[in-house]
């Protein structure tokens, strides 16, 4: 049965032993985050707080929640060990048949259970919390859904970009210019108007899965996390502005994003490990309505070192994008695996090399996605598991020829917040590449020029090595080596 | 009781003392709204003998913080938001 909100997602995550409550009283300034940021650097189950200092009774934080595999397969509905090759073709299949929303009343929505307006705002309300010692400020959103619109179509994108309290009403966001949401921006302000936005946080886990994934232009995220979900997602109209949201979130916050000014935004520490960019003036969100559920649940995620939701989500959702891009353009893929450990930065591919410079192709056809793709890519043979970093650490440091294998593509689009790029190259969105080939040259002959791997299946003939599986455990070894 | 704030600077250079600047300063006042920010108008001093009836400032940089407190005197609130455009990502 499909996971609708996220009360039912702690649920079966409960049941399976991935959330631990926390009944003591714990402090929405740091301590939280410091929980949620060691959770997630040893794989710890998620957290459910629930006692906030400062904060009256039912008003919980809910941290890390798919920060491991095991959550991820859970908010698929499937068993909690399902293997990631599993997981990546079921989110593969079911992605490849979105399904629109649909439109629920008011009376039914939770998110509508409490309805503050105008100068009844106040963001204070929820335990917003500082995450780690040195942020900008109390970020309200790290785990949601900024909801906008094209002014000039019915194109609606639903992305994570981060929120931090600014007073009462405002929050300060950072929207980098490559993003859907920041193109909508400037339709609206060249016409001198601000631009709706609705934040949704605590929404079910899919939704929140898709907020943080990039799909193609002129499509929505919310007919992805349908077909995640393999239901439509129940959206609600907002009280204030045209935008819909979906009915379960937990809190839901509408306004206006304006054109003209700013506040000072940042620093915090972001999915890169790293506090790469500094304060800065950013956008405001002001906010005009707050809708929320009773005994609100916010949801927070501690970014920093991996792994976190950043690198677990989005590793889950571009395997399927970056090998459906180069199995179109006909290259010969054997898998494709994104590392959690490189925070979206490093990309593994394997194929079959037929012709020459096929580490190459693999570089412009992704390179030409424009934004987004990983910085650094190792291509491997097909007799290299993509998924094994045993097998692709070692095919890096044998195979790939340190002067001849390296590909250097410079002046790339490129991530802003990308800890190596110069503070130039970040604010004009330059990037660069590097493409690690780790195939043997086709043109080495296979009999007397690449040399035979030496591995237990490839060194021996079969009949020694059943005899060796047959007596591995009268050898005296546990069964399971 | 002096009240406590906070403010984000690149440099120390970046706020002349005994003049009045603009500055975006967050109220460290305990409780559930601990970080409220203003944009102000202030003068700054590094050294709260110089400024007696100053309120605390901390300094606080991209990595760091300073180790001593500044002092204060918030002259005017600036409004809720700086006409600014976007910056710096």
């Amino acid at each position: 049965m499909a996971i609708k909100d996220n009360r039912q997602f702690i649920a079966a995550l409960e049941e399976t032993g991935n959330v631990v409550r926390i009944q003591q009283e714990v402090d929405w300034d740091l301590e939280v985050g410091a929980i949620v940021r060691r959770v997630c650097e040893t794989g710890s189950p998620a957290i459910l707080c629930e006692r906030v200092k400062d904060y009256p009774d039912g008003y919980r934080l809910f941290g890390a929640p798919l920060a491991t595999l095991r959550r991820l397969a859970v908010a698929l509905g499937l068993p909690a060990d399902t293997p990631i090759r599993e997981v990546y073709d079921i989110i593969d299949r079911r992605m490849s048949s979105p399904i629109k929303p649909v439109v629920i009343r008011r009376e039914d929505a939770p998110c509508k259970e409490n309805i503050l307006l105008g100068e009844e705002v106040n963001l204070y309300q929820f335990p917003a919390p500082m995450i780690h010692d040195g942020d900008g400020g109390r970020y309200i959103a790290t785990w949601h859904a900024v909801v906008t619109k094209d002014p000039d179509s019915d194109w609606v994108n639903w992305g994570m970009y981060r929120g931090m309290i600014h007073n009462r009403r405002s929050l300060g966001g950072l929207c980098l210019p490559n993003t859907d949401q920041w193109k909508f921006m400037q339709k609206y302000w060249s016409r001198g108007v601000p631009m709706p936005f609705a934040k949704a946080i605590g929404m079910d886990p899919l939704s929140s899965a898709m907020a943080m994934t990039s799909v193609p232009a002129g499509e929505s995220e919310v007919d992805y996390a349908g077909g995640l979900m393999e239901e439509p997602i129940e959206l609600v109209p907002c009280e204030t502005n045209e935008l819909m949201v979906p009915a379960h979130s937990e809190i839901v916050l509408e306004g206006e994003i304006l054109p003209g000014v700013t506040v000072d935004e940042g620093p915090f520490s972001e999915f890169t490990g790293y506090r790469s960019a500094p304060r800065a003036p950013r956008i405001v969100y002001q906010v005009k309505a707050i809708t929320y559920r009773n005994d609100p649940i916010l949801t927070l995620s501690s970014m920093g070192l991996p792994i976190h939701e950043g690198c677990l989500v989005g590793a889950a959702t571009k395997h399927r994008e970056y090998k459906k891009r180069l199995v179109e353009a006909g290259i010969p893929v054997t898998d494709v695996c994104i590392p959690h450990e490189g925070a979206g930065f490093l990309l593994v591919v394997g194929v079959k090399p037929l012709y020459g410079s096929i580490a190459g192709q693999v570089g412009s056809v992704l390179g030409a996605q424009g934004r987004g793709v990983p910085g650094h890519i190792i291509v491997v043979d097909a007799d290299v598991d993509p998924f094994n970093m045993n097998e692709v650490i070692h095919a890096l440091a044998t195979k790939c020829h340190p002067s001849r294998g390296v590909i250097i593509r410079d002046r790339e689009p490129g991530i802003p917040l990308t800890p190596f790029l110069s503070r130039e190259e970040r604010k004009w969105g330059y990037g660069a590449r590097v493409i690690f080939d780790c195939t043997w040259p086709v043109d080495w002959s296979r009999e007397t020029e690449t040399p035979p791997r030496a591995s237990f299946q490839e060194d021996f003939p079969d009949i020694i090595k059943e005899k060796v599986l047959k007596n591995w455990a009268t050898y005296g070894f546990p069964t399971t080596s | 009781m002096k009240r406590e704030y906070d403010t984000f600077v690149k440099s120390l250079q970046d706020i002349p003392e005994d003049t009045p600047i603009p500055l975006t300063i967050r109220d460290l006042t305990p409780g559930p709204e601990k970080y409220d920010s203003h944009y102000v108008k202030a003068v700054v001093a590094s050294s709260p003998r110089a400024m007696p009836d100053g309120d605390v400032l901390w300094i606080r940089f991209h990595k760091g913080m300073h180790p001593k407190p500044w002092a204060i005197k918030v002259l005017e609130e600036l409004g809720e938001y700086q006409v600014k455009p976007p910056e710096g990502w």
